[in-house]
């Protein structure tokens, strides 16, 4: 992933950091003007039965065995890693448009879904929708991009 | 009985608005009997958190065409 190696140049999280922020925030800015000038919202191509989500659980709705989630240690410990927020901006880029866009208008940009939707014009539901696949496709990122590496 | 996917839901859901009594207490119950689900839970907090710190100050582009 080009965020990573890219990073040598960066000294310390924070320069790295808003390096990686700002690719994003362009990349959400481009995308929302892009709506708007066609004046509408994308549909939403990965609605339909999402395969990296499905395949973290069973037919049942248990996690499959392979996906079932482990301790990611202390937050604060966490955040103070740098190899944390490496694998944590990678997998953000890594992403599907609409999950990338609506997960970092919410969880980075901090704006309330009811905001979001109307930003975006789609349904608050649909929002929600969203951040659950988002928020499960990161979690199964970061731990093997994090945890499976500081073990091997 | 609710199973992981649809917890996992509440679970995300409960970072974006309060959820209701009832999607409380089944949430608790399942959290109470999954391990994973407990972690599930822990990370999706500490996405909420993370974000918190990699979203840093507003940026002033933000307003340019935002109305």
């Amino acid at each position: 992933m080009s965020a990573i190696e890219k990073n040598e140049s960066f000294a310390g999280r924070s320069g790295y950091e808003t390096w990686v922020f700002g690719i994003l925030k362009y990349k959400i800015l481009d995308a929302m003007r892009a709506q708007k000038r066609h004046g509408r919202w994308q549909p939403l191509e990965e609605e339909e039965g999402d395969d990296a989500i499905d395949r973290q659980f069973q037919q049942s709705g248990r996690w499959q065995a392979s996906a079932r989630p482990s301790s990611w240690g202390e937050p604060e410990a966490a955040f103070e890693t740098e190899h944390f927020w490496q694998v944590f901006d990678a997998c953000m880029i890594a992403l599907p448009d609409n999950a990338a866009r609506v997960f970092s208008l919410r969880e980075l940009m901090g704006l309330s879904t009811d905001d979001i939707c109307k930003e975006l014009g789609i349904k608050e539901n649909n929002c929600w929708v969203i951040l659950h696949r988002a928020r499960l496709r990161l979690r199964a990122c970061i731990e093997q991009g994090w945890l499976k590496e500081e073990t091997a | 009985m609710m199973m992981c996917k649809e917890a996992t839901r509440l679970m995300s859901l409960k970072q974006d608005r309060p959820l209701t009594f009832q999607e409380r207490v089944s949430l608790r119950l399942h959290l109470s009997m999954c391990s994973a689900c407990r972690e599930c839970d822990r990370q999706f907090t500490l996405l909420h958190e993370a974000g918190k710190r990699f979203g840093p100050e507003h940026d002033p582009e933000q307003d340019d065409d935002g109305r």
